[in-house]
């Protein structure tokens, strides 16, 4: 269709504001070239290590009360995961574990949008790697938002101990290696609390033996306190001996968990919003 | 016949498209995207576009609207059309190795000489999962998370 003179000056003013609009889209690198790669918007690089440098510097002088948020299986369920953050923003915790599967299918677009939304939180937080993100391009991307798939710190005389038991999705790739969470629990001088993604006597990821192997080692274990997992998206405690073992909900819904270390006691609460109920009494961290 | 970057369908894109009456487009995109992680990425689109307007004023001309919706697959070995058995359901997992879109495109061209003309397009896609996660739990950033600008060059026969 033609254009008179009045139509040109919209037609320019429309030519003006398509190429401004088409620089600030390409210069804020507002997207990723494909949803197949590892490319990513965030600059974050090895967000676990970091962090726990600063928490080891941090708890190093601390003793009493230790007070740990927990979220997991967040998946896509955003919202939850931004109303679970707002309310443990509301809390005093020292530091905020995710247990694991924050993406539905490890994109990269997946991991963006959690590291955006996990930077609403005010606590320091370390992440485990969840079967979900494990597959795709999602391991090579883990290990360099995130760092480490296995990695232990000591904080406030407590040692943390973060494992990878995605069993099924490291088989071609190194990460999954349950010597290491053996030694590091035998070698533990401190009461020790065990985190990971999928539960150890999970039917799909482990043989009987395997899981009899995982649980005669949690019983070997000097002191170990809590075993808690994600995975299976309904939080539920048991006990295992003297060892306490727990599934942390899901956060859709604004679920999320609190874990206090207390020399008294140690106690496991499942929330959602502001209602907390404790489910479980361990014995206390003892020194 | 275009070339392009970016919008979710490779770093690197040559395509083939068709147009009907100036309003109905569908198309083919090779794209190519180098990953240092996990190594070249191939994919391959198909894309339709419907474009209700088409602007003149002597040789340049403006498309403010082209609305579609496409397809894009990868052959890379990581990712996969099924799970790959490890569990007990083989369906566990979503298909990784393609995704839908919806793009929005506004274009800019040049008319030539017998009936021939040279467009620069700038096209929003959006996945179909950023969709799926606004409607599941309306939340909204997902817009933005979701969202892949690009831009291509195209000669139209």
């Amino acid at each position: 269709m033609g254009l008179d003179k009045k139509g040109m000056m919209k037609f320019g003013r429309m030519i003006t504001i398509w190429v401004l609009a088409a620089l600030f889209f390409l210069l804020s690198g507002c997207g990723v070239d494909t949803p197949f790669g590892s490319q990513t918007k965030t600059s974050v690089e090895n967000h676990n290590h970091e962090t726990i440098q600063e928490l080891v510097a941090q708890g190093a002088g601390k003793t009493g009360l230790i007070r740990i948020g927990l979220l997991a299986d967040s998946h896509q369920n955003y919202k939850g995961l931004e109303e679970a953050i707002d309310r443990l923003n509301t809390q005093n915790l020292d530091f905020v574990i995710h247990l694991g599967d924050f993406t539905n299918i490890g994109l990269n677009v997946e991991f963006d949008a959690f590291v955006r939304t996990m930077g609403q939180l005010r606590h320091p937080y370390v992440v485990l790697i969840g079967n979900h993100d494990a597959i795709g391009a999602g391991i090579p991307m883990y290990r360099k938002i995130f760092g480490e798939f296995n990695t232990s710190f000591s904080y406030a005389g407590r040692k943390i101990v973060l494992y990878n038991s995605n069993s099924l999705e490291f088989q071609k790739v190194e990460g999954f290696d349950p010597q290491w969470a053996a030694q590091e629990l035998a070698s533990a001088t401190e009461p020790t609390y065990l985190f990971q993604h999928v539960n150890y006597d999970n039917k799909t990821h482990f043989t009987d033996a395997e899981s009899a192997d995982f649980e005669a080692m949690m019983l070997a274990a000097p002191d170990l306190r809590f075993a808690l997992n994600g995975h299976l998206h309904a939080g539920t405690q048991r006990n295992l001996g003297s060892i306490r073992l727990a599934t942390i909900p899901r956060s859709e819904g604004g679920q999320y968990a609190i874990l206090e270390l207390d020399p008294a006691k140690d106690s496991l609460s499942f929330c959602e919003g502001s209602r907390c109920q404790e489910v479980s009494v361990g014995p206390g961290s003892g020194f | 016949m275009s070339l392009g970057t970016a919008a979710y369908l490779g770093r690197y894109q040559v395509g083939l498209s068709h147009t009907f009456n100036q309003k109905h487009e569908v198309g083919f995109t090779l794209g190519w995207t180098p990953d240092d992680l996990v190594g070249e990425v191939r994919q391959y689109s198909i894309e339709y576009g419907y474009t209700p307007w088409t602007l003149q004023s002597e040789a340049w001309l403006l498309q403010p609207m082209t609305i579609g919706f496409g397809a894009t697959a990868t052959d890379h070995k990581e990712f996969f059309f099924k799970s790959s058995g490890k569990y007990d359901d083989e369906a566990y997992y979503d298909a990784t190795l393609r995704r839908y879109l919806v793009r929005y495109a506004i274009s800019v061209g040049r008319q030539l000489p017998n009936e021939q003309s040279i467009w620069l397009r700038f096209h929003l896609s959006i996945l179909d999962q950023g969709l799926q996660v606004l409607f599941n739990n309306g939340w909204q950033p997902a817009l933005l998370d979701y969202m892949s600008p690009g831009l291509s060059l195209f000669y139209r026969f």
